[in-house]
């Protein structure tokens, strides 16, 4: 069953020309792409043979990080892996060249030109509003989309309104606004699962020796939650925004991650994902860094 | 079985009758673009449309976080039951109430929970059939008389007739108490059982997702170490989802907070659920946490209550971030592992 | 609660203490061995729980004992500053100084000014009773 939405054929067949290729001449052991399953709904789907390369598609639902599976055994478990990627999906992955958790010649990254992800009800997802990553950065394959426009490459920078927005709040009423949404949360840890770059084998919420964050959802602790997950972020979210997505209680994690992505962007004029050997800011500093707060 | 048929204004007068007798009235309602069972305080506040609202009643009778004692520094160690707060839940769906059933073996299996009983004892449900059942629903493979009209776990049960009306029949004895106490509305007649039926067997019809439940279970406990389970499954990311919204999960971790001790929720898919204090982990691979979750609901459940923990809601596929679908999985186990026995692939 | 650097913030604190200088008992201060080991989740916990406010304190830069702690340190509650701010904390809650060994004087008037600052912005109570 195909919706209206899916109609990005030839691109599609590309997609799936190429996946057979790598299959059949052992490239790749698997790849890993979207596909619609029998509910109608796109999602990601492992495909391990030729056959199988059907199943792949491409459309305007195809909104999952696949790149989120390059930081799980599984695929590091195979040899190589070859991964449909969208221009933001492979700044997860130069991403996580970065930090080493990604070898690129382990990988085949199938880049795909993308105008835009739609969400379920058809609205075009927040991020891609002011993308300018349409056509992947990186990519040993790349599927065009002629109606990828060069003109929207020229976009200035990054959009932050909604984080401004936030900003502009009192304090106060700031701290009300994420008592609020911290009540909702149910500590499921799909924002840390469905992030590209949280790959702790341990994470720091299951640490007890010494316990940096109580485990239960009360609103202290998910407050908590949200905020230390975050600063680890730091300086190495790109913005993906799939912990919004994955978020079954509809909190707006991306306003705290982005707003690091923005500040980190004012202090240090540095975007993650952009290039393989820049090291995050985190990990290093400047002997210029400010210090008007430090007495 | 006492039956009436009543309209929408008299619906909110009985929401409103309850609420002055000194229950708390708990219904779907909208919150952002969610719908989640809340507290309604008028009977206008509730959702009359809708297929299943995000959270179940287990969010009432198991609550996420719950405090179980508390302790002073002297030693002195206070055990907090829950008090008697009388709630009804109003709009369960049949899947849901089975779901009910089955919480209520499982906290009443090897001891009594205390606190889920108390919760228990308090708590009424009153059902409304399903008219109009979801793509992602299968609760009609169970071979329990579980369907989208069942009507025997619940106290009192609704059924929309029409844009008007609807049945009203009780249940259990405290469902002809409750509808002893609605004044309103009109005694229920053999035509409006017809339409009723009519409406199930539509109902029925609509569900096409079917599984021979014995089969299944069969097959699953013959091939545990089957490879079929290392693929099938390499979309999950491990994350809570399923576990914490289906309505039958019912795992949690206690751990002590200041002075109090507290239980919550856990999930067998994190990684440190079965984490022995040695190091060792069983469940050390993603592959081996959802082959857990798919035999606790087929196999080790239905080995020791006879019937099958899943109640087929789709909440687990509904809101899955990669959609992983647990029926297609079960569904399809032995056509696939048969398949891998040839060689082939999944 | 102060957290400060074995080699040069602690040592001055200490001076500060050996010539009987006064200054607010406020503070509780935690010895660490530089300030860039500091896990900032143990700041966020310190003051999402209801500490007043936090004091990191370390050598001056150039002179930190481990080269370049303190430059990551100073990179790093930048930051959290902000993110504190942003989840509704008052960034003047976490304060950070530059105090070496000699420096006794400077201590003392760094945790008076810290005090008084902090005091100003009242009690920290972020969470009732019954969310926590």
């Amino acid at each position: 069953m195909r919706s209206k939405a899916f109609n990005r054929e030839g691109m599609a067949s590309e997609i799936r020309q190429i996946s057979r290729r790598l299959l059949d001449a052992g490239e790749v052991e698997t790849v890993i792409g979207y596909e619609v399953e029998v509910g109608g709904c796109v999602c990601p789907v492992f495909i391990d043979c030729s056959e199988e390369t059907e199943r792949l598609i491409w459309g305007e639902q195809c909104v999952h990080n696949l790149a989120t599976f390059l930081k799980k055994p599984v695929t590091k478990e195979r040899n190589k892996v070859a991964v449909i990627s969208k221009g933001c999906d492979v700044r997860s992955i130069i991403a996580l060249m970065q930090e080493g958790q990604v070898v690129r010649e382990d990988i085949v990254i199938i880049g795909v030109d993308c105008i835009g992800q739609r969400d379920e009800k058809g609205d075009l997802l927040l991020k891609c509003t002011n993308c300018r990553d349409h056509r992947p950065q990186l990519h040993d394959f790349l599927v065009v989309d002629a109606e990828v426009d060069v003109r929207r490459f020229d976009v200035e920078g990054a959009e932050y309104s909604d984080v401004e927005e936030l900003e502009e709040m009192p304090v106060e009423e700031r701290l009300g606004f994420w008592k609020a949404e911290a009540e909702k949360c149910i500590r499921c840890y799909a924002c840390r699962e469905g992030c590209p770059l949280c790959y702790c084998v341990e994470c720091f919420t299951d640490q007890n020796m010494p316990q940096y964050l109580p485990s239960s959802p009360s609103i202290q602790g998910n407050f908590l939650w949200l905020m230390m997950r975050a600063f680890d972020l730091a300086g190495r979210c790109t913005g993906c925004m799939e912990c919004d997505r994955v978020c079954p209680v509809n909190i707006p994690l991306h306003l705290v991650n982005r707003k690091l992505v923005k500040d980190v962007d004012e202090l240090f004029g540095y975007e993650a994902g952009r290039n393989p050997s820049e090291r995050p800011p985190l990990s290093v500093f400047s002997e210029e860094d400010p210090d008007e707060f430090i007495m | 079985m006492a039956k009436k048929v009543i309209d929408d204004e008299c619906l909110n007068q009985f929401v409103s009758l309850l609420r002055q007798r000194g229950y708390t009235v708990v219904a779907p309602r909208a919150e952002g673009s969610r719908i989640v069972y809340g507290e309604v305080e008028t009977g206008a506040n509730f959702l009359r449309e809708y297929i299943n609202p995000q959270n179940s009643p287990k969010d009432f009778l198991f609550p996420r976080r719950e405090e179980l004692l508390s302790f002073t520094d002297d030693g002195e160690v206070i055990a907090v039951v829950p008090e008697a707060v009388k709630t009804v839940l109003l709009g369960v769906r049949p899947c849901d109430a089975m779901a009910v059933q089955h919480l209520d073996k499982i906290f009443n299996w090897d001891y009594g929970d205390i606190y889920y009983n108390r919760r228990r004892r308090n708590t009424i449900l009153i059902g409304l059939a399903c008219n109009k059942p979801d793509p992602t629903c299968f609760c009609t493979s169970f071979g329990n008389g579980l369907g989208p009209h069942q009507k025997e776990n619940v106290d009192l049960m609704l059924t929309k007739l029409d844009e008007r009306s609807y049945l009203v029949e009780a249940v259990s004895k405290t469902g002809e108490e409750l509808l002893s106490l609605i004044a309103c509305g009109a005694p229920g007649r053999p035509s409006h059982d017809e339409k009723a039926l009519k409406l199930r067997e539509r109902a029925e019809k609509m569900i096409t997702k079917r599984l021979d439940v014995d089969t299944t279970v069969k097959v699953l406990d013959n091939n545990f170490d089957s490879d079929y389970w290392k693929d099938v499954a390499r979309k999950c990311i491990g994350c809570g989802i399923c576990t914490y919204l289906c309505p039958t999960c019912y795992c949690f971790d206690i751990e002590d907070e200041g002075t109090s001790r507290l239980r919550f929720w856990d999930s067998c898919q994190f990684t440190v659920y079965s984490k022995h204090a040695t190091g060792h982990n069983p469940r050390d691979q993603p592959y081996k946490r959802y082959r857990n979750r798919v035999y606790h609901k087929f196999v080790y459940f239905k080995k020791n209550f006879d019937e099958v923990l899943c109640v087929g809601c789709g909440r687990c596929k509904l809101y899955c971030p990669m959609k992983v679908d647990i029926f297609k999985i079960v569904a399809e186990a032995e056509v696939n592992i048969v398949k891998l026995g040839r060689g082939g692939g999944v | 609660m102060g957290f400060l650097c074995k080699w040069c913030s602690y040592a001055g604190a200490d001076l500060a203490g050996t010539s009987r200088l006064t200054y607010p008992p406020n503070i509780s201060i935690i010895r660490v061995p530089c300030t860039s080991r500091i896990n900032s989740h143990v700041i966020i916990k310190a003051l999402a729980t209801g500490l007043d406010g936090v004091l990191v304190s370390g050598c001056h830069p150039g002179s930190c004992h481990y080269v370049n702690g303190n430059y990551k340190a100073r990179r790093r509650l930048l930051v959290l500053r902000r993110l504190i701010e942003f989840m509704g904390v008052d960034p003047r809650r976490l304060q950070m100084s530059w105090v070496s060994a000699s420096e006794g004087f400077k201590w003392a008037s760094v945790v008076r000014r810290a005090t008084e600052e902090i005091r100003q912005l009242g009690p920290n109570r972020l969470f009732l009773e019954g969310e926590t």
